[in-house]
């Protein structure tokens, strides 16, 4: 592909959220330097790394359905298909949203809804993201910042705590 | 690492979720690991870096600093319980101790909780209620005679004689310590009871009146208590904690002195018989006002917790009791012994707080460079306090506990104060320099000193100091 064909991370996050309503189980698209890998179920170890350089480091982690891993390649080394370690989720672009409390988080309203937000959602400060339930009482936790979903950091139904990353928000350019 | 042997036991190793922080977190951290548990501490954001903290085997951060949005929350200890798969809650003091709502929570989950059941906690929770109790159980309550009319000499009199002198004259429907008058004897009683009326009308829209004995020289003495609930009691001697400011209390003995024997008894089993009354489950405490100018014996309330002068109780006759009652609340034998009203030893504990006594005890938290504390025999100290360590402004000001041991008082009043004298907190202002004003001042060495002891002679002290410069 050619080098203009490379795509930003706004083309990443769309083509995510298309895929994340889509039926596949596992998807595999490679560009030139960025490949993105997602399942449905444990993404496979492999899915990992190509090696060519490339700039803007990103992991991104939706949590229903299809577990999507975005993965930047290394620069140095040009070892293919060697499975790397686990990939530290680099840090994420934007603005962390954290668990007011501890509790599970929700991100639907309801279990076979559709969920509050997915990446690429625009989201004002009053958006709803999810829910926090603490003894069967429903928390919503809101956006707080007014911007783009870029990242989802906690699993459906996860057990979280105080502070901890629920996702993220690209907060509005402009 | 798991244990294959086979038996009566389960082979599972116990969860115990600690609701508390400070000092007492780490107490409980301590038994559970003695008992072969794992310990969880629920922290609030603050106290992520506690030595609680660091000594658990898994940390949960439930909230923020603020502890009415994190220790203070039934809800979020139960859901912690339910996220880390506890068998036990253990609310240390304070916080959620005695609040019924996470006891029932936590029954509703099948998790224990190690303390008294909900219905106790709200049969003690309130005076009324805690004084129906006592006076079922034949515990010796303060007198109160309503009075039928405010101008009525000839009643009156013969009310405050049934009463006695001094007595407080008190509005029913009065609180907070308003519309309470002193009356030292029957002629104030006739002249103040018809102006304590019309007070009374004037600020409760209602003249009720009823006449409760004063003390003005009581001390603050109290009876640990172990009920297996089911009504059976055993009685861990009692503690002496006279030396208070404002009601907080300062030091604290085990046993306490110069009680007599026919004294200690009327108040072990009267404590005794609150347990059976209550069907009392796990530690307590049932606290008494004991007159040093009269017979006197008043029931106080009932602490339905373990409490923070539990160690020298510990100390004096050689117990775990933090770790009984997480045994009790697992089901299994709390391993406490019988004991004789009176210890073989005496154990003191100083209370060190983060406060200056020479300003008034202004809370004084900060960040802490240093602490070094004293060695030796019988010296015990339970504190979350570790070098560079920057103590919280949101909660208490309890630091630690000193505590020391000996073959008695005097020997215990000695080594304590040699022990307050190589205590080193450094970087924030601490209550040391009182303590050793106290453990060294000839009133306390002779012991039995009302609650009412400490502020003038402190106020006198401070005085007395003199001040040229800084």
């Amino acid at each position: 592909m050619a080098e203009n064909s490379r795509p930003s991370w706004d083309d990443l996050v769309q083509l995510i959220t298309e895929l994340d309503g889509s039926d596949f189980d596992n998807v595999a698209v490679d560009y030139d330097g960025i490949s993105v890998r997602m399942s449905r179920g444990d993404l496979p170890v492999e899915a990992a790394a190509q090696p060519v350089p490339v700039a803007p480091a990103a992991a991104v982690q939706p949590a229903p359905a299809p577990a999507a891993l975005v993965q930047p390649e290394p620069s140095a080394p040009a070892t293919p298909a060697t499975p790397a370690a686990p990939a530290a989720p680099a840090a994420p672009q934007g603005t962390a949203v954290t668990s007011p409390m501890l509790g599970i988080f929700f991100r639907s309203p309801a279990p076979g809804e559709a969920p509050f937000v997915s990446v690429g959602d625009t989201v004002t400060a009053d958006s709803v993201i999810g829910i926090i339930e603490v003894m069967k009482l429903m928390n919503p936790v809101h956006a707080g910042v007014a911007g783009t979903v870029s990242a989802i950091a906690a699993k459906d139904a996860e057990a979280v705590e105080y502070g901890q990353d629920l996702l993220f928000i690209a907060p509005e350019a402009s | 690492m798991s244990q294959q042997q086979g038996g009566a036991k389960p082979a599972a190793i116990p969860t115990v979720l600690v609701a508390n922080r400070g000092e007492i977190a780490v107490r409980v951290i301590e038994a559970a690991h003695r008992i072969g548990a794992r310990a969880v501490l629920a922290v609030s954001a603050a106290d992520r870096n506690s030595l609680g903290a660091a000594l658990a085997d898994q940390v949960v951060v439930i909230g923020p600093a603020q502890a009415s949005q994190s220790y203070l929350r039934p809800e979020l200890i139960a859901q912690a319980a339910i996220q880390v798969g506890a068998d036990v809650v253990h609310p240390g003091y304070g916080f959620l101790s005695e609040q019924p709502e996470l006891t029932e929570l936590l029954e509703a989950e099948g998790i224990a909780f190690a303390g008294p059941r909900a219905e106790t906690l709200r049969a003690v929770g309130d005076k009324s209620s805690a004084r129906k109790v006592a006076v079922a159980a034949g515990t010796p309550v303060a007198v109160a005679a309503p009075v039928a009319d405010p101008h009525n000499a000839e009643q009156l009199r013969s009310l405050g004689a049934e009463v006695g002198y001094p007595l407080l004259v008190k509005a029913v429907y009065g609180g907070g310590g308003r519309g309470i008058r002193l009356a030292p004897d029957a002629e104030s009683l006739v002249s103040l009871a018809p102006q304590a009326a019309a007070e009374a009308i004037a600020a409760f829209g209602n003249g009720e009146l009823y006449l409760e004995r004063y003390y003005a020289a009581a001390r603050h003495v109290e009876v640990q208590v172990f009920g297996d609930g089911e009504g059976n009691a055993l009685i861990f001697g009692d503690r002496d904690c006279s030396v208070q400011r404002r009601h907080q209390k300062l030091v604290e003995e085990c046993p306490a002195p110069g009680l007599s024997a026919e004294r200690r008894k009327i108040l072990h089993d009267s404590s005794r018989a609150l347990v059976r009354e209550l069907r009392y489950r796990g530690a307590g405490t049932v606290e008494f006002m004991v007159d040093t100018q009269s017979e006197d014996v008043i029931f106080l309330e009932v602490n339905a917790r373990i409490q923070v002068e539990h160690p020298v109780t510990e100390e004096a006759f050689g117990v775990d009791l933090v770790a009984a009652q997480l045994r009790l609340a697992l089901g299994m034998d709390p391993e406490l012994p019988e004991v004789p009203p009176v210890p073989p030893t005496t154990a003191i504990e100083v209370r060190i707080n983060a406060e200056d006594p020479l300003l008034d005890f202004r809370p004084s938290p900060g960040h802490i460079n240093t602490v070094t504390w004293p060695r030796g025999p019988g010296i015990r100290v339970d504190t979350h306090l570790r070098d560079d360590y920057s103590f919280p402004p949101f909660y208490d000001s309890l630091m630690g506990k000193l505590i020391v041991r000996a073959h008695n008082r005097e020997a215990a009043v000695q080594a304590l104060a040699s022990a307050v004298a190589r205590t080193r907190i450094d970087g924030v202002k601490t209550t040391l320099p009182m303590h050793e004003f106290v453990l060294n001042h000839p009133d306390f060495r002779a012991g039995s000193m009302p609650t009412t002891w400490f502020g003038p002679v402190w106020e006198t002290h401070l005085k007395d100091r003199t001040q040229p410069d800084d």
